[in-house]
């Protein structure tokens, strides 16, 4: 059985590895609390490339605009019909964001219009339980970006389940700077922790 | 005073009215005698489409004492009785024909909740086998050593069968109750799209997968595995080794199991291994070069059969899937691994193909409940059988038989009334009484 691979996606424009200390955040976080089969280590996966459908979980993530290929559209579109699963966060933390007008456009565009997902959707119980829906990142709690705390993330749902989870709470950001252990044993809570819901869902749905 | 010409006619007329009397009582005895004789010497053939109006004329006016039927197109069971009485009560009733050919059919509903009908025929190898419905011609294939295998989406509840000049026709005797499935395994994605796959086609889908060491992800109410709640179970891999005692003896009582070649290798799971396996070939043609099969571009662990397991599919000269029968039960093991590749990389077609793919193999060992239908319509699923059984196996035809022996009843008749109307025309002619 191949193990999961944590996969960014790799997009002809924009910043598409931004976030390059996520995945191996989200990779410790599920090897710490779950027994899945893991890829040690994540990997870069081009979204007009065949490859992209060896890799059902993939994560986008950015700054600056995104205007997808021809390819990139075709092959995307094609994934999620599939059953892959995109997971998309905005970096910049901010709706008036470049990042965020070009992305939601060419998501709708392929998937028809976000919709936001109820915070008492699965997603927040498939792993850890969230009550209050998405956690919260410091980034949106110091006011940066929008100086917005975003209450739900958005997607696209197919017969109740999601196919593509589109977030404006920068958790590229939050979960790249995650604190070593005993920080978080100090604070109480592993930000990351939210990382696994993600994945574990991903695979269970 | 009549002349001496006068005696002469008259003497003519009355050797010829003496004539007429003698031939008219003379067939009337023949017909008496013809109508007392137990077992006439006579012997008679006909084809098929002759046969209802000679089975009509040998039951009710006279039985030769052999029939010899030429088969040439499809004769009924109604058809094979009557000639079956006709032999009890003393005929000697024979047959032959080219086109008959061993056929056997039989139709049972496929276990799966989108429907259809499973047909499989016994033919000789290269005879072209045709299926039908009441509603025409719905396929047809050349038998190849097995036989052949039809799938009708349709679900017809019967099907006819042809195969040379005999017909089969067989009924689907069942209807089906579907209980769940469950899935058994860990998370992953071979366990996300194989449920996927199962729910799409309809199947109610209990899992249990493995997650952390403080828990599973569950779907459904996972119950004790028997055949009243599980029409099959998926163990996918060795996680499903903590349900080893329950599906060793759920198999046992009727199960299905479909299997991964890693969870049957297991000690706890050796009561129902198909066979040993080799070593993983890893995945190496991509899905675009393999695009008529598709499997070939999956990662395989070959599968060297036991004596009582048989190969259900192949790769090239290697098994890549097994089954076999375990006491009521049957096991599927699967050689394939990460199949859900398949469904997410592979061609146009590969969603619908990857669901069918799993469909077909729970099918195959699926325990489902079975509902006798009440019926009426005529089976026939084996006729070169129940000919056989019915009047024994072909044979020549007598030798100088004439189908058109001695003079017909109607013409014996005629000239019956023909000579008793000359005889009294005479004697009324002349003034006799």
């Amino acid at each position: 059985m191949k193990p999961f691979t944590f996969a960014t996606g790799i997009y002809a424009s924009g910043d598409w590895e931004s976030a390059s200390l996520l995945p191996p955040n989200v990779i410790d976080v599920l090897a710490k609390y779950t027994s899945l089969a893991l890829s040690p280590s994540g990997i870069n996966v081009r979204l007009d490339s065949d490859d992209l459908f060896e890799y059902p979980f993939v994560f986008l993530t950015g700054h600056l605009p995104v205007f997808f290929t021809i390819a990139e559209r075709r092959n995307l579109k094609r994934y999620v019909e599939r059953g892959g699963f995109l997971f998309v966060d905005d970096h910049n933390h901010d709706i008036d964001g470049i990042f965020h007008h070009t992305m939601t456009a060419e998501l709708e565009k392929l998937f028809g219009k976000l919709v936001q997902i109820p915070n008492d959707h699965v997603l927040y119980r498939s792993f850890f339980t969230f009550e209050d829906g998405p956690p919260n990142t410091s980034h949106e709690l110091n006011g940066w970006g929008d100086n917005i705390v975003h209450a739900h993330l958005k997607g696209v749902m197919r017969d109740g389940r999601i196919d593509v989870i589109y977030s404006n709470k920068d958790y590229s950001s939050e979960w790249s700077m995650r604190p070593n252990t005993r920080e978080m044993e100090f604070r109480g809570r592993d930000p990351v922790k939210f990382g696994a819901n993600l994945v574990v869902y991903a695979l269970t749905r | 005073m009549p002349s001496r010409a006068d005696g002469r006619r008259g003497g003519a007329r009355l050797a010829l009215e003496r004539a007429g009397h003698v031939l008219a009582m003379a067939i009337l005895v023949w017909l008496l005698i013809q109508s007392l004789r137990r077992h006439p010497s006579a012997a008679e053939t006909t084809d098929v489409r002759g046969l209802g109006a000679s089975l009509v004329s040998w039951s009710t006016s006279r039985a030769p004492a052999r029939v010899h039927v030429r088969i040439d197109t499809a004769l009924s069971p109604v058809q094979r009785d009557w000639l079956a009485a006709l032999a009890a009560a003393g005929t000697r009733a024979t047959w032959e024909g080219k086109g008959v050919l061993p056929l056997a059919s039989v139709a049972e509903p496929i276990a799966d909740p989108t429907g259809g009908t499973g047909i499989r025929v016994a033919a000789p190898a290269g005879a072209t086998v045709m299926l039908a419905d009441r509603f025409g011609v719905l396929d047809s294939v050349r038998a190849g050593p097995a036989g052949a295998r039809f799938l009708a989406r349709s679900a017809p509840t019967a099907v006819r069968v042809r195969a040379g000049t005999l017909v089969s026709r067989a009924l689907v005797r069942d209807s089906l109750t579907l209980p769940r499935l469950l899935v058994l395994g860990q998370v992953g994605w071979e366990s996300k799209f194989v449920t996927a796959a199962l729910e799409e086609q309809g199947w109610a889908v209990d899992a249990r997968l493995a997650l952390s060491p403080k828990g599973d992800v569950r779907q459904g109410r996972i119950a004790r595995i028997d055949t009243a709640r599980y029409a099959a179970v998926i163990a996918l891999d060795t996680t499903a080794l903590g349900y080893a005692a329950q599906i060793v003896a759920y198999v046992r009582s009727g199960g299905g199991l479909v299997t991964t070649t890693a969870a049957l290798a297991a000690p706890a799971l050796a009561a129902l291994r198909v066979g040993t396996t080799g070593a993983e070939l890893p995945e190496g043609a991509s899905f675009d070069s393999v695009p008529l099969s598709p499997r070939r571009a999956l990662a395989l662990v070959p599968i060297s059969l036991r004596d009582d397991a048989i190969p259900v599919e192949h790769r090239d000269s290697l098994v890549a899937v097994a089954a076999r029968r375990v006491e009521r039960g049957r096991v599927a093991a699967i050689g394939y691994a990460d199949t859900w590749r398949w469904r997410l990389g592979g061609g146009d077609d590969a969603v619908e193909r990857h669901r069918a793919w799993w469909a077909d193999l729970v099918a195959s060992v699926a325990h489902v409940g079975r509902i006798r239908r009440a019926s009426t319509e005529p089976v026939d699923e084996a006729p070169m059988a129940h000919l056989v059984e019915r009047l024994g196996a072909p044979a020549p035809p007598p030798a100088g038989i004439d189908p058109r022996h001695g003079i017909p009843r109607s013409w014996q008749f005629g000239l019956f009334a023909a000579a008793l109307l000359l005889e009294w025309a005479s004697r009324r002619l002349r003034g006799a009484a």
